[in-house]
């Protein structure tokens, strides 16, 4: 199959089409994830701060927090509100859990990036990361003389946000290469309906150069280049000038010669 | 195309479509204008499409991430409110602070609008964002119907003891997609841009070109010149008619070539002397009318060849532009004794200063080994800069591979410059030189914004490896698709070189004054605000990545749309002089439109308003002192010539580049970002007002010099 004009057009188009809405694709589901993670963690902070609330008003009675008796009901509640949470726990300074939605995990000293997030933590108090399959968001406690006596840990599933937007980027792909396709198509028809009559013309033109070319001496010019008047006609028939000229002169020089061998 | 025949006029009937001159080969124009209309229509329309289907994807699920956000909120606020009611046994109306808790919820929920808590009797005992005198909920529902409405009640045993409502915001995701909507216009926009660009240049390469060396070929042989053969560029539809109309050629000399050898045998041959002179005669006959003797292939080459790797280069080097002080600023060791200002400052001058010595040195490499070999030469430390600083390791070898970049920015550009000029002749001059202006503001316009997008989403080093990709896909173009065998040919002259056209020069009045008190201060003011001082005030504004890259767009556009449109106006009035004059001093004004607390404008509005001053004043001036120079120099035709005048005018100009990051770092420390672009305006008016004094001193105005010549 000839990759002539239209099609060239047509793949031309296509790939820049891909790099076009490849860039607009991963920029846009990259902004997307990032909007969708920022939507989820401040529900879940908000969640935490309120918690928070609650925790230090019973510290503000005094009450140190190892000692507080309801927080495992408390957290039992927002637990139970919100499907997407996994665990709610509370940590000492030295990472101890001290209560947790999940009990087995009290007692057990919480994992060291938690730690870290924790003591690297903004003036509001508030701590964000993301593990391999949930993100947590964590709120310091500090107790009545504003001192840090623990953390709180909400970890919530990560599967709605990785879902979501995975399934986001399949249909924009999906979308994209339809759009590909169909583009290249329309591009490839009306590239073909617009180069027509020039590719027509064109192959024309190479028939009649061909016609030219392979032209019997005497050939009249009209029956040779058919519907090509103008600048090619001009050319054509100082072509056939110079074939018949140099027909002629070698007939001639022939002649010349034949008479010479004759004259002897 | 018509499908009536149409007369010419030499009244002869043509056929539509045929080579009479409204065929492809007679007037490829209108089709190729078809093609890229059909081209950028499509990926308007399919960009467009795609934009809005991924946005209404990601508003289908956020919305309902605000609702169950509402329900987190009215959830916690009533868990607070249930314990104080249940277990302090305070009821609901005698609650105390509630109204600055809500402010609280507010505040810290951007998307939160409305925090109301009311009795079960439904009237409101507090709130917040609601209008004053809305009492009870049936009149806060009204208030709220554009909301997400949550309302949790609030329980004590299994009684409610009184409701909350939670109204959120239904614009609010609308907003936060609004990053994602300037993202995403930026991508169309530069998308549409580089698909012209493309298109035009697919146009060019294999239909224009290869159709005027069959043009040419045909005009060759209406005259009776057969000696051409044409270069094979494509093998499409008109590689076909190549090929047959150079077996057409090569069968003709093939048959004189028979001719000529029998000529020769047969004369030879010949005892008499007579006709051994009627058989040359014969010969003669036909070399009269006909030339067959091989003078090579017809390579007809164009400026457009250039426009696609220039506008590469230039993309790859906008990239960065947004953002390259912010990357130095953070790159800028501490303990160096140097102020931080200064050390951004300094590859921006080092980078201006070895493409500045590399301009003029490439075009003396130029004469020598042509454009096409300058041009890949400079994309090798052009190449080679960008991935280093991909790869940079801290601020010393920053500055290193920028310098290098430096090098291969100067050869390129002089490279394509060269190359415009060597394919220009006579009436198509403008038209290939504004090929060139016009590659170089696509990719001024086009590099900012990207870079920007692609540096706040990916990083900054990352864009350099991406312009490190697309010099190099400069360099394969130039290589692929330039032609090796064309002859070089002096595009400048090396007069400039000389002492005494320089003392001739800067001692005319005119000469002087437009050269250093306002070609200077337009390239201080680029570099100076616009490299320099623009990224680092307006990100310490607060704005985006994105964003900055947006506003840097704008010096490109207005300063290409407004070209066109200066140049008219300058060659109208023909008062060089006072347009020159004019668009100087509009930068100048445009930089004190942040003047610190006696400014009109404040922040980033100030700094939009400063860049189009920027690009109306560049656009003003340009053409005019370039119209200036061009009189100087004929006035002092007997001992200067055009190029040299030019050459020794780009050389002191280039002297602005450099100055700018060097003034403005001191300006900053001193003034901070707003008072140095201040500064720079002061010090650009001041020259202007320098130049006035002088132009009036001297007497000599715009149009006088045409007289005398």
């Amino acid at each position: 199959m000839k990759f002539g004009f239209p099609a060239r057009i047509a793949t031309l188009l296509a790939v820049i089409l891909t790099v076009g809405l490849g860039i607009t694709g991963i920029l846009s589901v990259q902004a997307f994830n990032r909007t969708l993670a920022e939507f989820l963690s401040t529900r879940f902070e908000f969640v935490v701060t309120n918690l928070r609330q609650r925790i230090e008003t019973k510290m503000d009675l005094g009450l140190a927090l190892a000692n507080i008796e309801n927080i495992p009901e408390m957290m039992g509640g927002y637990l139970q509100d919100d499907p997407q949470i996994f665990t709610i726990e509370v940590f000492d300074t030295t990472g101890t859990v001290l209560y947790s939605t999940d009990t087995s995990f009290e007692g057990d000293l919480v994992v060291e990036q938690w730690l870290q997030a924790w003591q690297a933590t903004s003036e509001d108090g508030i701590w964000n990361l993301f593990e391999r399959d949930a993100g947590v968001v964590g709120a310091v406690l500090r107790d009545n003389f504003n001192q840090e006596v623990g953390s709180l840990a909400l970890r919530y599933s990560r599967d709605f946000l990785d879902n979501t937007v995975s399934a986001h980027g399949k249909r924009l792909l999906v979308f994209a290469a339809s759009s590909i396709v169909a583009i290249a198509l329309i591009a490839l028809f009306g590239a073909l309906l617009i180069l027509r009559r020039p590719m027509r013309d064109l192959a024309d033109l190479g028939v009649a150069v061909t016609n030219v070319d392979k032209r019997s001496v005497g050939t009249p010019l009209k029956d040779v280049i058919g519907k090509h008047p103008g600048e090619f006609e001009s050319f054509a028939s100082e072509v056939c000038a110079a074939q018949d000229m140099i027909t002629e002169a070698t007939g001639e020089i022939r002649r010349l010669d034949e008479e010479q061998v004759n004259h002897r | 195309m018509s499908g009536e025949p149409r007369p010419e006029p030499d009244g002869r009937v043509v056929a539509p479509g045929t080579m009479g001159g409204g065929s492809i080969i007679g007037q490829p124009r209108n089709v190729l204008i078809r093609i890229v209309a059909l081209s950028a229509l499509l990926l308007l329309v399919t960009q467009i499409l795609f934009s809005w289907y991924a946005l209404r994807g990601f508003e289908q699920v956020l919305k309902p991430q605000l609702e169950l956000k509402a329900e987190a909120v009215g959830r916690a606020v009533t868990n607070l409110v249930g314990f104080a009611v249940d277990e302090l046994e305070i009821p609901p109306e005698k609650l105390v602070g509630v109204g600055s808790y809500f402010d609280d919820v507010i505040s810290s929920n951007a998307e939160i609008e409305v925090v109301a808590l009311a009795n079960v009797d439904g009237q409101i005992l507090f709130s917040r964002g609601l209008p004053d005198g809305i009492r009870d909920l049936d009149s806060a529902s009204a208030t709220m119907e554009e909301m997400i409405v949550k309302v949790v009640p609030v329980a004590v045993g299994n009684e409610t003891a009184a409701e909350l409502v939670v109204g959120v915001s239904n614009q609010y995701v609308a907003d936060r997609l609004s990053d994602i909507y300037f993202d995403v216009l930026t991508v169309i926009v530069v998308s549409w841009l580089v698909t012209l660009e493309f298109m035009v240049f697919f146009m060019n390469t294999q239909i224009t070109t290869p159709l005027h060396s069959i043009s040419l070929a045909l005009s060759y042989g209406k005259e009776g010149i057969f000696s051409h053969r044409l270069a094979m560029t494509t093998k499409s539809e008109i590689g076909r008619v190549m090929t047959a109309l150079n077996e057409l050629l090569h069968s003709l000399h093939h048959r004189y070539e028979d001719f000529i050898f029998e000529v020769r045998e047969i004369r030879n041959a010949q005892l008499n002397r007579a006709i051994a002179e009627r058989v040359h005669e014969e010969r003669l006959k036909v070399d009269r009318r006909f030339t067959f003797a091989s003078e090579g292939d017809i390579r007809p080459s164009s400026g457009a060849q250039i426009r696609i790797p220039l506008f590469l280069m230039m993309f790859s080097e906008e990239l960065s532009r947004s953002f390259l002080p912010l990357f130095v600023e953070r790159l800028s060791p501490a303990d160096t004794g140097f102020s931080t200002e200064f050390l951004v400052s300094l590859p921006i001058t080092l980078f201006m200063l070895l493409a500045a010595i590399f301009t003029p040195l490439g075009g003396m490499i130029t004469d020598k080994i042509g454009a096409r070999r300058v041009f890949l030469i400079g994309v090798i430390p052009a190449a080679i800069g960008y991935f280093g600083t991909f790869m940079t390791l801290g601020y010393y070898d920053f500055v290193f591979w920028r310098c290098l970049s430096g090098i291969g920015y100067g050869l390129i550009f002089i490279a394509a410059q060269a190359w415009v000029s060597e394919s220009s002749v006579g009436k198509n001059r403008a038209r290939n030189m504004s090929v060139f202006v016009g590659a170089v503001f696509v990719g001024m316009i086009c590099g900012p914004p990207i870079g920007g997008i692609i540096a706040g989403r990916l990083g900054y080093e990352v864009t350099f490896l991406m312009s490190a990709g697309m010099s190099l896909m400069a360099g394969v173009i130039v290589y692929r698709l330039l032609d090796n065998t064309r002859r070089y040919q002096t595009t400048q002259s090396r007069s400039w070189l000389n002492l005494k056209v320089w003392r001739t020069l800067v001692l005319d009045p005119r000469f002087f004054s437009v050269t250093f008190l306002l070609a200077v201060p337009g390239k201080f003011v680029s570099t100076g605000f616009f490299f320099f001082l623009v990224p680092l005030y307006l990100s310490e504004l607060g704005n985006s990545q994105s964003v900055i890259g947006w506003i840097m767009m704008l010096y490109g556009i207005v300063t290409f749309a407004g070209l066109s449109m200066a140049s008219w106006i300058a060659d109208q009035t023909g008062r060089y002089t006072l347009v020159a004059a004019i668009g100087v001093a509009l930068t100048g004004i445009g930089c004190l439109a942040g003047l610190p607390k006696a400014g009109i404008f404040d922040g980033t509005w100030a700094v939009v308003i400063a860049i189009v001053c920027l690009g109306i004043g560049h656009a003003l001036s340009l053409t005019s002192q370039l119209a200036i120079v061009q009189e100087v120099a004929t006035v002092h035709r007997d001992s200067i010539g055009q190029a040299s005048a030019m050459s020794v005018y780009r050389l002191i100009e280039r002297l602005g580049l450099v100055l700018g990051p060097l003034v403005a770092a001191p300006l900053a420390i001193v003034f901070g970002y707003g008072g140095a672009i201040a500064w720079i305006g002061v010090i650009t008016l001041g020259c202007v007002v320098l130049f006035s004094i002088l132009d009036m001193m001297t007497g000599v105005r715009t149009g006088d010099a045409r007289k005398t010549a």
